[in-house]
């Protein structure tokens, strides 16, 4: 049985199982990893998880601690019965399943996408490990061929790649880029929306290469090499990587940053659309942190430290610039 | 228990009421919090000083603070923020190899910020809330609520409700002793 096998056998029994805290050691680290690899079922797990939680939530309420105790053995009993249901049914339907499925092709493609204001990671398939920026899609193979190791992005991502020299790591856009690696990690920001592409190194070594007239740039660590879209033309620039990777800690840092830059990375950040009522708004550059704050904390800070205001209804914000 | 032999005259001392209401609030959302923030993070202790500091934290911010939308959700925001925080710092520990407990923050970290599924949970948390309060009188109810769950002062409830502040303050005064009996059973927690 190849090790593939072993993995689809897991089902949601294992992951009732962790939900409700059953599992531990090996078997349970297993279930773990299964979950990070494997975005669907992981995804399955947080809504379980989050059933349980709201469960045990009612199960404060009206019970005394003594009247809990019991009622948990008994759902402990009920969902002992629950578990050996789920066991023969998963049992059937794996049996139904190797009968007549079709034979999965290596190459099929995952794809993962984050929603408005979501950061997530994900377990690429040779083991390197990719954080997702809100509203950003990205698309691999299952298992990567022997050749290249060539993943699809939409939106920004920070990259850590397992060093592979005989299979290098590519990364493309739709946006007219691609960046090749061996192992290494760095930051690329492709959002269709935007006017530039962003790619920005941390460390190791990164070659991007403009697909039209295949312009190939090498970048040094702290080097960020910006393709602006309009212009056609890649401008390199020393960065604080700092700045532009915190965003995986939903820390906003900006530098002199333009002021619409900041509003779509906002929008992607937060559900609210922002428009601007004063036009010399958009030449405004600014600086400044934003450290996991709400939407309205944010614009509470802009009224403090630039010369914008701004008016909120629901989820509809206006900017403007004070008189 | 001296706290809770006083009648319901001590609300008239300013410094006592707001230490009764703390008392009542820290009581009545600390056993919620903590099932939710043990749920995600599995140091027992770790989940109790982070549900500890929440409500301290909101406590002190009382005043400064502006709620716009509702006091539960704001309560549930923080407290997923901050154990958010604490699963974010150690998930992002650099090392080459995962360890198996950083894995886990990993999941933990990804389920709690899985904004779907935590609004499973927010819901539950609004839905006992509500259903706490919701045996009081309908005008008692309703006071409370625009006073503690939606941060209004006492001036513009009576305002928009056409009712005198003293009546405000007894409608808030009544539902906190209802609060508060139903809250017998977890008073020991009031004292950790």
């Amino acid at each position: 049985m190849s090790n593939t096998d072993f993995r689809s056998k897991m089902n949601k029994r294992d992951i009732k199982a962790l939900v409700e805290g059953k599992l531990s050691g090996t078997k349970k680290q297993e279930v773990i990893k299964w979950l990070l690899k494997n975005p669907e079922q992981q995804q399955r797990y947080h809504k379980m998880k989050a059933d349980h939680v709201a469960r045990l939530l009612r199960d404060t309420e009206s019970d005394t601690p003594q009247k809990a105790r019991q009622k948990r053995f008994q759902i402990y009993q009920l969902t002992g019965y629950a578990a050996l249901v789920l066991v023969l049914v998963s049992l059937s339907l794996l049996y139904l399943k190797t009968g007549n499925a079709p034979h999965t092709p290596e190459l099929a493609l995952i794809e993962t996408a984050t929603a408005i204001g979501e950061n997530r990671t994900i377990e690429l398939p040779d083991g390197s490990m990719i954080t997702l920026n809100a509203n950003t899609s990205i698309s691999f193979p299952k298992s990567f061929p022997d050749e290249v190791r060539e993943v699809s992005l939409r939106g920004e991502a920070f990259f850590d790649v397992t060093h592979d020299a005989d299979r290098p790591f590519v990364v493309s856009t739709d946006n007219g880029m691609k960046i090749q690696v061996l192992g290494t990690t760095f930051n690329v920001k492709s959002y269709p929306e935007d006017q530039n592409v962003e790619t920005t190194l941390v460390s190791g070594k990164v070659r991007v290469v403009e697909e039209k007239d295949n312009k190939t740039v090498v970048l040094n660590p702290s080097q960020r090499a910006t393709y602006d879209k309009n212009e056609d033309k890649i401008i390199i620039d020393r960065v604080d990587t700092q700045n532009l990777t915190s965003w995986r800690e939903g820390k906003l840092i900006y530098d002199e940053t333009p002021i619409h830059q900041v509003i779509r990375d906002l929008q992607r950040r937060h559900k609210v659309s922002i428009s601007v009522a004063s036009p010399e708004i958009m030449n405004y550059k600014y600086t400044g942190v934003f450290d996991n704050l709400t939407i309205e904390q944010i614009m509470d800070l802009f009224e403090v430290s630039s010369p914008i205001l701004y008016k909120k209804n629901n989820n509809q914000i206006t900017l403007y610039m004070k008189k | 228990m001296p706290e809770f032999s006083h009648n319901a005259k001590t609300y008239s001392s300013p410094h006592l009421e707001g230490e009764e209401d703390f008392n009542i609030m820290y009581g009545f959302f600390k056993p919620k919090l903590f099932v939710i923030a043990h749920s995600y993070i599995a140091s027992k202790e770790d989940a109790e000083e982070i549900v500890h500091d929440v409500l301290i934290k909101l406590w002190e911010r009382r005043h400064s603070i502006n709620i716009t939308t509702n006091y539960t959700a704001y309560i549930y925001r923080m407290m997923r923020n901050a154990c958010l925080d604490y699963l974010r710092t150690r998930k992002n520990k650099l090392s080459k190899e995962l360890s198996a407990d950083q894995q886990e923050f990993w999941l933990n970290y990804s389920a709690l910020a899985d904004d779907a599924s935590s609004d499973i949970i927010a819901n539950e948390l609004h839905r006992l809330v509500d259903r706490t309060i919701q045996h009081l009188p309908d005008k008692c109810k309703k006071v409370f609520m625009k006073s503690r769950f939606e941060g209004m002062a006492h001036k513009e409830i009576s305002r928009e409700l056409k009712i005198s502040t003293k009546t405000v303050e007894n409608h808030i005064t009544k539902a906190l002793r209802e609060l508060k009996s139903a809250l017998k059973e977890h008073l020991s927690l009031l004292f950790l």
